[in-house]
C-alpha cells in the first residue's frame, strides 16, 4: 500500500501552503512541537484511504458508475467496526466537498508569477438526486499516482517494461504492466468519446487538437512495443528460460495467458486508434453548432401555457416514448412444466403398399349391412311401412356375427343408404315406442320411427 | 446467426430492448438473455447487416456497446434495440400500457394521460440533463443520470406549485395537472416509473433509484431532431422565454462536483 509514503511526503507541501507567515519575518517555522492539529490518531485519514480504494474497486468492475453510499459505508464499517454510520459519512464529506487551492504559475507570454487557483479538490463526487457517489475525475488520478501509475503519455514506459521484464526474467510482472496499459488506453478511448459526443464545442478540440501528434505517436510506439514484445516471446530462447523460471518460482502464470495479455493489448489499441481517426473526422467534417443543453422544466412551464399541437404530440410520442409490443411472441419459458419436449423424427420408411403386410384391412360396415339387408328390406317396404320394432325382430342388426344397432337406425335415419328407386320417407309418430329384448345385450327402448317407400311411377301415399 | 436466431433475437428485443451479456453489480441476467447474447455476440457483420436491415423495415435500429463504454464491464457487451428517425413506428408497437399506468381512475381520458407523462417526462429529463448540464449529444453520460423517486415527485410538486403562483392556473392543461388529490401524485409518478422500467428507459440500481439506460440516452440523442427538438419554442416565441435553451458552458473538470451534505 503505497499511500502513506504518497501522503506524507506532500504534507509539509501542504503546511506552506496553508502557513501564515509574514514576508520579511524570521525564518523560524512556527510550530514548536512536531504535533499536527487534529487527534492525531490516524482514524479519519485511514477511513478517507478505505472508502477511495473501494470506490476504486468498484470503479474497475463498472467504470464511471454510481456506487450508493450505504454500501460505501458498510464496507468501512467492516474495517473499522467501532464507528457509526455517521462517522463513515464524515469522511465522505470531506473527501467530497472541493476546497480552493492556491498556487503561482508563470503567465503564458511574460515570466511574471501570477496568482492562480483550482477548486478540483474534491476526490468523490455525490450524486445530486440519489444517495449515491464516485470517484472524481481527480479521485482516480490521485489513486493512479498513489500505486505509481501516471498519465497516458506515460503508457510508452509501461509498454516498455514489458520489453524489459521478458529480457530479465521477470514473468511476473507482464500481465500487472498489461494491465495497466489496458486501464490506460481505456480511460483515452472514453475521453475521446466524450469529445466526440461534444464535438461541437472549441474548448474540447482545442485540448485535443494541441497534444494531437503527440497522442497519435505514443499510441503508434506502444504499438510497436507489443509487437516487439510478442515476437521476443515466441523465440525458442525466451520459452525455455520461461519453462526454467516457472519450475522455479511457484507461479501459476502460463506462456499462453502471457501472450493474451498482449494480444488484449494490442486489441484495446486498435479500438483506440480508430476511434482517435474518428474524432479527428468528426471534428474537422462536423458542423460547429454549440452543443445547448436545454431546460426541460423550463420548457414544461413553457408547454403548459402554450400546449403543443397534436401533430408535434405525436411525433413526440413515436420517438420517445415508451411503447409496448402488442404481439404476443411464444416464449419457450412459457410452457415449461407443461409440455415436455418431444424432438420429433422423421420416418423415413417409403409410404409404399405391400401386401404382405399383414395388416387387415377394414371394410366399411355399413355397406356390408345394407348389402346383406337391403333386398329383405326392400321387399317388406312393398308390402307396408316398416317399423325399428319390425327390424329389430327380424333381426336386421346382425353384421358379421356382430350386433350393429347403429346400422340399422342409421338406415332409418338416411333411408338413401339403400339405394332404392323409390323414395322413402321416415314418418313420425308420436305415440308410438318400442321396447325390445336383445340376448346377451339387455333391452333397448325408444321411439318407433317408420320406413315408407313411395315408390316413382305411382307417387301415391299408402 | 441462422434465421430461427435472427427470430428469436427479434422476439426477446421486441419485449425487453436491451441484451446485456455480462451483468453489472446488481443485476441479474436470465437464461434467455445470457443465449440471445451470445447469438447476437457472435453474429458476423454480414448477419448484422441482414438483420439491421431487416429491422429497418420496421423503423428499428440495433445499436451495440462495448467494454470500453462507461457503465459496462470488462467483457461485456450491451446490444439496444432504438428507434430511427427516418422510421416510422410499426403497428405492432402501441402506446396502450402509457395510457393504462398513466391512469389512476377509469374514467380518465387518454388525453389526460397523455398530458401526465409528457410534463413528468420533461421533469425527469430535467433531473437527468439539466441539473448536470449535460447535453443531449452526451451519451455515455447516462451514468451520471441517477435520481431518487422522492426527488421526481418534489420535483412535480414544485412544478405544481409554480403553476398555481405564477398565475397560469386557467390554462387547459394546467387544469388537468392541478386537479390531483391526496396521494394522487405519488401514484402518478409511481406509474410512470414503472412504465419506463418496463420499456427499458429506466432501470432501477437501489430500492426507489432509478437511472437512464444507454438504451434511453442513445435513442433521445438519435431522435432528437424529429421528436424532441419539435418542442422548443421557436422564433419570437424564443426571445420571450427565458434560458429554455442554456448557451454552451464551458466545462470545469467533471460533471457533478461536490455537494456538501
Amino acid at each position: 500500500m503505497t499511500w502513506i509514503p504518497f501522503i506524507s511526503s506532500v504534507v509539509r507541501l501542504i503546511d506552506l501552503h496553508d502557513s501564515g507567515h509574514e514576508r520579511g519575518s524570521p525564518a523560524t517555522f512556527g510550530r514548536s512541537r512536531e504535533d499536527r492539529p487534529g487527534l492525531n490518531d490516524g482514524l479519519w485519514l485511514d477511513v478517507g484511504i478505505c472508502v477511495l480504494e473501494y470506490l476504486r474497486d468498484v470503479d474497475a468492475g463498472a467504470s464511471g458508475a454510481f456506487v450508493s453510499i450505504n454500501s460505501l459505508v458498510e464496507h468501512v464499517r467492516d474495517r473499522h467496526n467501532n464507528l457509526t454510520d455517521d462517522d463513515v459519512r464524515y469522511a465522505i464529506a470531506v473527501l467530497s466537498t472541493p476546497s480552493i487551492f492556491y498556487y503561482l504559475a508563470p503567465d503564458d507570454c511574460d515570466k511574471a508569477l501570477s496568482i492562480r487557483s483550482t477548486k478540483e479538490t474534491a476526490l468523490i463526487e455525490r450524486s445530486r438526486q440519489a444517495d449515491m457517489c464516485r470517484l472524481s475525475k481527480i479521485g482516480r488520478t490521485i489513486i493512479s499516482l498513489a500505486h505509481g501509475y501516471a498519465h497516458f503519455a506515460y503508457a510508452e514506459g509501461d509498454a516498455t517494461k514489458i520489453i524489459t521484464a521478458i529480457k530479465w526474467n521477470n514473468f511476473d510482472d507482464i500481465p500487472k504492466a498489461c494491465a495497466g496499459i489496458v486501464q490506460k488506453l481505456i480511460g483515452l478511448w472514453q475521453d475521446i468519446t466524450h469529445a466526440i459526443e461534444l464535438a461541437g464545442r472549441d474548448d474540447i478540440i482545442t485540448e485535443f487538437d494541441k497534444n494531437h501528434s503527440n497522442y497519435i505517436n505514443t499510441l503508434k510506439n506502444i504499438n510497436e512495443v507489443v509487437h516487439t514484445a510478442s515476437e521476443l516471446i515466441s523465440l525458442q530462447d525466451t520459452i525455455d528460460r520461461f519453462n526454467a523460471w516457472q519450475e522455479t518460482s511457484n507461479s501459476t502464470l502460463s506462456l499462453i495467458s502471457l501472450i493474451s495479455s498482449l494480444d488484449r493489448v494490442s486489441q484495446v489499441l486498435e479500438r483506440v486508434q480508430r476511434k482517435f481517426s474518428e474524432f479527428i473526422e468528426a471534428v474537422h467534417t462536423f458542423k460547429r453548432t454549440s452543443v445547448n443543453t436545454v431546460c426541460f422544466d423550463r420548457l414544461s412551464s413553457y408547454l403548459i401555457e402554450n400546449p403543443p399541437s397534436a401533430n408535434v404530440l405525436d411525433s413526440i410520442f413515436k420517438a420517445h416514448a415508451p411503447l409496448n409490443s402488442t404481439l404476443a411472441f411464444i416464449d419457450p419459458a412459457d410452457f415449461k412444466g407443461i409440455l415436455a419436449q418431444k424432438v420429433y423424427e422423421e420416418e423415413a420408411d417409403d409410404v409404399v403398399f405391400n401386401d404382405s403386410d399383414g395388416v387387415e384391412i377394414q371394410t366399411f360396415s355399413m355397406g356390408e349391412f345394407v348389402e346383406t339387408y337391403r333386398d329383405e328390406i326392400i321387399d317388406e317396404l312393398s308390402r307396408g311401412p316398416v317399423s325399428v320394432a319390425t327390424a329389430i325382430d327380424r333381426g336386421w342388426f346382425i353384421v358379421n356375427d356382430g350386433i350393429k344397432l347403429g346400422y340399422t337406425f342409421g338406415i332409418f335415419s338416411l333411408p338413401d343408404s339403400l339405394n332404392s328407386s323409390g323414395v322413402i320417407h321416415v314418418l313420425f309418430n308420436e305415440d308410438s315406442k318400442f321396447i325390445k329384448s336383445i340376448s346377451g345385450k339387455g333391452n333397448i327402448s325408444g321411439e318407433d320411427v317408420m320406413l315408407e317407400i313411395l315408390l316413382e311411377r305411382e307417387g301415391k301415399h299408402k | 446467426m441462422n434465421m430461427s436466431e435472427m427470430g428469436l433475437s427479434h422476439a426477446f428485443l421486441l419485449q425487453h430492448r436491451y441484451v446485456e451479456t455480462k451483468p453489472r453489480a446488481n443485476r441479474k441476467i436470465s437464461a434467455e438473455e445470457r443465449e440471445i447474447g451470445k447469438i447476437l455476440s457472435m453474429a458476423n457483420v454480414d448477419d448484422m447487416e441482414a438483420f439491421n436491415g431487416f429491422l429497418e423495415g420496421q423503423g428499428l435500429m440495433l445499436v451495440e456497446y462495448d467494454d470500453m463504454t462507461e457503465g459496462i464491464p470488462p467483457g461485456g457487451r450491451v446490444f439496444v434495440l432504438v428507434r430511427i428517425p427516418s422510421g416510422d413506428v410499426p403497428e405492432f408497437l402501441s402506446l396502450e400500457r402509457l395510457y393504462e399506468k398513466m391512469k389512476l381512475r377509469d374514467n380518465e381520458s387518454n388525453d389526460t394521460a397523455a398530458v401526465w407523462f409528457l410534463h413528468i417526462w420533461l421533469l425527469h429529463l430535467a433531473l437527468i440533463y439539466t441539473v448536470s448540464k449535460r447535453g443531449i449529444s452526451e451519451v455515455s453520460r447516462y451514468v451520471d443520470a441517477v435520481f431518487t423517486k422522492g426527488v421526481l415527485i418534489d420535483s412535480v410538486k414544485n412544478q405544481l406549485a409554480a403553476i398555481r403562483s405564477g398565475g397560469s392556473q386557467d390554462s387547459p392543461v394546467a387544469k388537468v395537472l392541478l386537479d390531483e388529490k391526496g396521494d394522487d401524485l405519488n401514484r402518478r409518478c409511481k406509474g410512470f416509473l414503472d412504465l419506463m422500467v418496463d420499456a427499458g428507459l429506466l432501470e432501477i440500481v437501489e430500492k426507489d433509484t432509478y437511472q437512464q439506460t444507454i438504451l434511453s440516452a442513445c435513442e433521445l440523442n438519435l431522435n432528437y431532431e424529429r421528436g424532441l427538438a419539435n418542442l422548443l419554442p421557436v422564433g419570437d416565441a424564443l426571445r420571450d422565454i427565458n434560458g429554455i435553451i442554456m448557451g454552451s458552458q464551458k466545462e470545469e473538470g467533471g460533471g457533478v462536483n461536490g455537494s456538501n451534505q
